[in-house]
């Protein structure tokens, strides 16, 4: 069944047009985008919306919003104490706590946290020095956001409001 | 010597007849996988704007005739374009941003090389009008069989897709295993670093050996001598994705692709070899 074609010649130009047009929109467009970086102006003065060529970078900004966090109490002796926020929040396991708990999106959550953190533990333990340690993610890999400088239930303990919130 | 070389391969890519059953196969599989992505957007009290009619009325007629091989090169151009319009048009021009991800890309790609494929040879109403009208007048059935550059237009897709997505991956954050750790703990795990000291080297590993499996798919694909290892790695590759990330239709999408990197006269007799005649009273 295998074999060269018996077509007419104009039928074989036809067809060898058609698949070199086809193989270089293809394989032009993801080396033009990811290799040169290509923003959509071409040799003699082209302009096109760069969008019409497909880069394949799948999943490459996808992820990125979590944070590490490491919460810890400090006493006065400089000692480190864990804190597992699902036991201080009441949460009976990491699989039954809510998403919100389990990943922190952003820096601003994980000091959020740990506020709300702060407010239950001082309810049952009186004036306690929180801390935390954090990296959160971006298409570069970790970046450290918190070092664990900063105690935070000496931050506001006011809850921001959200939007749409009297 | 080289220039010999040169023609055969040129002969193989752009010349070459085979069986269409592949294509066929490919045909019958899109259609699936096109209906999986947009059929239920599509549903009529959804949206009523005309443009969107258009769009849905596009999407099912093409695909119900494409699905059944009926006036297939015909269907075969217009699920292409209908597909082509949901990626560009809906996709960029009506803001509709799920439909510019890489899988609904890749079903159109399919499509429009599946219109230059013999698709409608094999498996379809087309061919059984064409065996009837042979009985008819005399003649042998016509042979299943068509040009089959647009079937290595598809593995040149796949092999496009494999190599920028490897290259991609060559960076730092990727290949340090941190991104990888960001879709374990974002997907998974949470804020909380695992605390066995295998998470990380096992990420490491992981990154490493994708941006490895994407260059040998990339170029492998291209030798039959090293189908036997690279196309299960593949598809078991694909059937791991689809399990832990929200990749969509694409792959299986990517396995259907598969077809079109195997001997098409190979898949012909397999076929063959696995059907046997059975007759019905």
């Amino acid at each position: 069944m295998s074999g060269p074609d018996s077509k007419t010649p104009g039928r074989r130009l036809g067809r060898i047009l058609l698949f070199c047009s086809i193989a270089a929109f293809m394989s032009f467009g993801p080396c033009y985008r990811q290799a040169f970086n290509g923003q959509g102006e071409l040799p003699f003065g082209l302009e096109v919306d760069r969008r019409l060529f497909r880069q394949w970078v799948m999943f490459s900004g996808y992820g990125t919003d979590i944070c590490d966090v490491r919460y810890y109490l400090l006493d006065a002796e400089g000692n480190e104490e864990p804190v597992d926020r699902f036991e201080v929040l009441g949460h009976e396991s990491f699989a039954r706590a809510p998403r919100s708990v389990r990943r922190l999106k952003k820096p601003s959550n994980v000091i959020e946290m740990g506020k709300r953190l702060c407010r239950v533990i001082r309810r049952e333990r009186g004036p306690v020095d929180l801390r935390v340690v954090s990296r959160c993610g971006s298409r570069r890999g970790w970046i450290p956001k918190h070092d664990g400088g900063e105690n935070l239930c000496h931050l506001s303990q006011i809850r921001p409001r959200r939007q749409g919130e009297p | 010597m080289t220039r010999a070389a040169i023609r055969r391969a040129w002969d193989f890519l752009v010349h070459q007849e085979g069986s269409s059953r592949p294509a066929a196969l490919i045909r019958i599989g899109l259609v699936v996988l096109v209906w999986t992505r947009y059929a239920s957007d599509f549903l009529l009290y959804k949206n009523l704007e005309p443009y969107y009619l258009l769009h849905g009325f596009s999407l099912f007629v093409a695909s119900t005739l494409l699905f059944f091989g009926a006036f297939t090169r015909l269907a075969a151009i217009w699920t292409a374009a209908t597909l082509v319009s949901f990626y560009y048009y809906l996709g960029y021009a009506k803001g509709i941003e799920p439909y510019t991800h890489h899988h609904t890309y890749v079903l159109a790609v399919t499509a429009v090389l599946l219109a230059c494929s013999p698709c409608g040879k094999s498996y379809s109403w087309d061919r059984w009008r064409a065996l009837k009208k042979a009985q008819r007048i005399g003649e042998p059935p016509p042979a299943e069989s068509g040009p089959q550059w647009a079937l290595r237009l598809m593995v040149l897709q796949v092999s496009l897709i494999y190599f920028w997505s490897g290259f991609d991956k060559c960076n730092p954050a990727f290949l340090s295993g941190e991104r990888m750790e960001h879709y374990a703990m974002y997907l998974y795990i949470g804020s909380d670093y695992p605390k066995s000291a295998w998470f990380h080297p096992a990420m490491v590993g992981l990154a490493w050996s994708t941006v490895f499996l994407e260059f040998a798919l990339a170029f492998g694909l291209w030798w039959k001598r090293t189908h036997k290892v690279l196309i299960p790695f593949g598809m078991m590759f694909h059937a791991i994705l689809y399990v832990l990330l929200p990749v969509g239709t694409y792959s299986l999408n990517m396995w259907l692709l598969y077809l079109a990197v195997l001997d098409p006269d190979e898949v012909h007799r397999f076929i063959d070899e696995i059907s046997t005649t059975r007759t019905v009273a």
